[in-house]
């Protein structure tokens, strides 16, 4: 006889086999023994933990005529055609494959004629989500009322996807995923039986990974088996299942949380190599990362599922990075999941998703934030204060909003501007013109012939070429702004950059800054003002007319 | 899968022994078929072009050899010269027909599999990206993959199981499938193909690993797109919005490419461009972190990686990559390259033109 794979070979063939299920199986049995039997069932649950089984357990027993109630004896001529499913009155109809509604017409057909040989003509429909909404429809009356001599018996995966008029007609019976420990014993029985030499501890990672299937589980063994032969060890089995390594793990969210792109980089060519699945990777990183935040939310609970000195380690990293960062990052990874399941190159995403992790930044905490909050209303309370002694200074401080904010901006590149020395002036202007050449080579040209009138600490003043094509280059606001960020990115301030066309005063792009000279003018004129209506007038440039 | 790799037909006659690397794989094989244990259902994951399909008629070969030494098929009885001649009748391939795999074709392949092989021991039925099977395809699938009548082998090619249903990978022996050593690759371009050694390592390294890829990456008529793709990615930043906008049209209309179905010789196109696009991003940001040198891509843009490398930031060209993949699924979903090919190329300029 050819092989079977495991999980075909033991196959449950009694109510008694069936494990985790003992709610469904228990009922099921009391049904058939006080002979009270619906019509039609729904098994619905998780992959591989015994629907068709059952089915076929049930199916034989209510047309068993040896064995006890609810006991299929397996022996009798009933038994032995639905086990090799040859049995005419028990059919077993793949329902992704005759989804139509063609095929529930047909099956509606062949319902009215009695059963050959057995007390029920059975009708077990696997994968019934799949069946077409016409064919769900066209089965609602029969399935409602069929004759005494039919049972139904649906089985699926998604039973959200199965109409609720059809559920309405059936019992249904929800399977269980089935615990971790019933699945090692089974396992240990088979390997027994097998004459295979496995750990339990080696059981105890395929029932983890089987994440309660029985099937998978079965599945897994029996892939680990053909891989290393009649004796396993624990590391055959984390090597052939593609158990990623914890070590790699810890490294990689080390290397997250101190911001090492090169270390990430060479992390994911080592897994890369090695042949683990990129995306299975990036889940274990997720997990990863949701450990080291519950190590930090809830350390006393065992939400966990590591060793201690695994332990030791996650709340060294989860404490060096703190909430915030963490989730932070952890919100980053679940985000760009999206971008992993659908890429062509999962490589380059895992790539960059980390080196992007690596350089997100020290976070500050929430308090640290609310302290130099505080921090800032103080200054700024007591900017205010000078701000009411002193007059005309104090003004023109609120006025220009940029020059509160020296500090902003990148700091590695700061050049004072000379104040009123004409050689530091023009060298100021060289060194912006320079600059500008490596941005904006049209504009570095164009304002190389132009002439400096005034370059004071926050304003700029250029007159251009009165005949030249290129004189109303900067009207266009939109190169009139560049020319502002540009003046913003290499003075570190914001600038206030006044274009005359060759003696007139250029338009005014920015109304928020007005002329300088006029202001200052009217500054001196309002200063018998009251300081709110000072900020008021300097806010909309505007100046009073009566008093 | 940068590009999709089609090895059945030109590589039909194929043994265990002519596999390059994959040792896990083979021996798996070779105590599944010494003890006779072989079960009837296998998912090979990896990349495209390690070998999951050669693998796979390596496998029909041994199991219906008639006079096989070890798990080595002789090539000389009926069987194999069958298979070598590419009509043993009981091997069937399945591939998507079109964008996926479709319920008619799984149907069409369980109702072949409810008859008894013509001649074969064991019949063996591949399914070729099977990621790609609809929701239907699969579901239909689900009753022959977990009892096939006897005498039958099913096998599925995928990328990573992740992309399956889980029910789907339950009923499977899993078989994973390694990338190829990128130096071992190298060498046997070099030797064995007679390439030149920079343009075996260029494609060696761009491959990751899949020697189907690399080899398609060395033909000439990519070869000679590489360098238009290239120079278009370099002079990107000093374009103006107008000149880039000319730059995608250019890009959109020209670069149709040609997928492996057709008759005529593959040709090149919008995906493997941007994937071009993406190598190069990947090597700035090898540069920019000083990553070692040998992950490195375009070694023969060395000096201007180099270059630009200190014009750009590490966040820049996250953006970049994040936007370069972002384009090759829009290009696949939806078929508009104009609208997609602006968008990326508008959009990567606007982060270059403030830095270079």
């Amino acid at each position: 006889m050819a092989y079977q794979v495991l999980a075909r070979k033991w196959r449950p063939q009694v109510f008694e086999d069936v494990i985790g299920q003992e709610h469904v199986a228990q009922t099921l049995m009391n049904a058939i023994k006080t002979g009270r039997l619906a019509h039609a069932y729904l098994f619905s649950g998780p992959r591989g933990v015994g629907k068709t089984s059952v089915a076929r357990i049930f199916a034989k027993a209510i047309n068993c005529d040896q064995g006890e109630p609810g006991v299929p004896c397996n022996r009798c001529r009933s038994c032995i055609e639905i086990t090799d499913g040859s049995s005419v009155d028990v059919q077993e109809i793949d329902g992704a494959s005759n989804r139509g509604i063609d095929e529930i017409r047909e099956l509606r057909e062949s319902i009215k004629y009695m059963p050959s040989s057995s007390k029920y003509r059975i009708y077990v429909i696997d994968e019934v989500h799949m069946l077409t909404l016409p064919a769900f429809n066209a089965l609602l009356k029969t399935l409602e009322e069929p004759p005494a001599h039919v049972k139904f018996i649906f089985a699926t995966t998604e039973s959200h996807k199965v109409p609720v008029t059809i559920l309405s007609r059936c019992q249904r019976y929800d399977f269980k995923r089935i615990p971790a420990a019933d699945i090692v014993a089974h396992l240990k029985k088979i390997a027994e039986n097998e004459g295979i030499a496995i750990p339990v501890s080696g059981l105890g990672i395929i029932a983890r990974e089987a994440e309660g299937s029985m099937r998978d589980a079965q599945s897994l063994m029996d892939q680990v088996i053909s891989f290393s032969g009649q004796t396993v060890r624990e590391k055959d089995i984390t090597d052939t299942l593609g158990i990623i390594d914890r070590d790699i793990l810890f490294e990689s969210s080390a290397a997250i949380l101190k911001g090492a792109p090169k270390r990430c980089i060479e992390i994911v060519e080592k897994i890369y190599n090695y042949g683990y699945d990129i995306k299975e990777f990036y889940r274990a990183l997720m997990q990863q990362f949701r450990n080291l935040l519950i190590c930090l939310i809830a350390p006393q609970n065992d939400l966990i599922d590591v060793s201690d000195t695994d332990k030791d380690e996650i709340k060294r990293q989860a404490e060096m990075a703190g909430k915030e960062k963490l989730h932070l990052l952890l919100n980053f990874l679940i985000n760009r999941e999206e971008d992993l399941r659908f890429t062509s190159h999962p490589r380059l995403v895992l790539e960059t998703t980390m080196v992007k992790l690596c350089t997100l930044g020290d976070v500050l905490s929430l308090e640290e934030l609310l302290k130099r909050v505080a921090a800032l209303e103080e200054r700024l309370a007591g900017a205010a204060e000078r701000a009411e002694a002193a007059d005309a200074g104090g003004a023109e401080r609120l006025r220009d909003p940029g020059a509160g904010w020296p500090s902003q901006g990148p700091k590695d590149r700061v050049v004072d501007a000379p104040h009123n020395a004409q050689e530091g002036k023009e060298k100021g202007w060289k060194e912006f013109l320079d600059f500008l050449a490596t941005r904006n080579q049209a504009a570095h040209s164009i304002l190389k012939d132009w002439r400096l009138l005034t370059f004071t600490g926050d304003s700029l003043e250029i007159e251009g070429q009165s005949e030249s094509f290129s004189s109303r280059y900067f009207e266009d606001p939109e190169r009139y702004h560049q020319l502002l960020g540009y003046c913003r990115e290499f003075f570190d301030r914001d600038m206030k950059v006044t274009i005359r066309s060759h003696g007139q005063p250029s338009p005014d792009h920015s109304k928020k800054k007005p002329e300088k000279k006029v202001v200052k003018a009217q500054e001196r004129e309002d200063a018998s003002l009251p300081k709110t209506a000072q900020d008021v007038l300097s806010l909309f440039g505007g100046h009073m007319m009566e008093k | 899968m940068w590009l999709c790799v089609s090895i059945l037909g030109t590589y039909f006659k194929m043994r265990f022994s002519e596999i390059i690397g994959q040792e896990k794989a083979k021996g798996f094989f070779r105590r599944v078929i010494s003890e006779d244990r072989i079960p009837h259902a296998y998912l090979f994951t990896g990349i495209a072009g390690v070998g999951k399909t050669s693998t796979a008629i390596a496998l029909t070969m041994a199991l219906n050899c008639r006079r096989p030494t070890d798990i080595e098929a002789c090539g000389v009885c009926p069987p194999c010269r069958q298979m070598a001649g590419g009509n043993f009748p009981d091997f069937i391939s399945i591939k998507p027909d079109g964008q996926n795999i479709k319920i008619e074709q799984i149907r069409e392949v369980n109702r072949r599999l409810s008859f008894a092989p013509v001649s074969a021991r064991y019949r063996v039925c591949v399914i070729q990206q099977a990621e790609a099977m609809t929701r239907e395809a699969a579901n239909s699938f689900l009753k022959t993959l977990e009892e096939p009548p006897p005498g039958n082998i099913l096998v599925l090619n995928a990328v990573e199981p992740l992309n399956l249903l889980p029910t789907i990978v339950s009923r499977c022996q899993r078989v994973p499938f390694q990338p190829l050593p990128v130096e071992a690759m190298i060498e046997w371009l070099v030797r064995v193909k007679e390439m030149d050694r920079e343009r075996a390592t260029i494609v060696g390294r761009a491959s990751g690993g899949s020697l189907g890829l690399a080899l398609r990456m060395s033909e000439d008529v990519f070869w000679e797109k590489r360098d238009v793709w290239i120079s278009r990615i370099l002079k990107l930043p000093s374009l103006s919005k107008g000149d880039a906008l000319t730059m995608a049209m250019e890009s959109a209309t020209k670069e149709k490419g040609r997928g492996s179905d057709d008759a005529e010789p593959i040709e090149p196109g919008l995906p493997e461009m941007l994937a071009l696009w993406g190598g190069w991003y990947r090597d700035l940001l090898i540069v920019k972190v000083g990553a070692p040198k040998h992950l490195m891509t375009n070694i023969d843009f060395r000096d201007q990686l180099n270059d630009v490398a200190q014009y750009v930031t590490i966040e820049n060209l996250t953006a970049s990559l994040v936007a370069v993949d972002q384009a090759v699924r829009d290009l696949r979903r939806m078929g508009n390259p104009q609208l997609v090919m602006g968008h990326t190329i508008l959009g990567l300029q606007r982060l270059y033109s403030n830095e270079t």
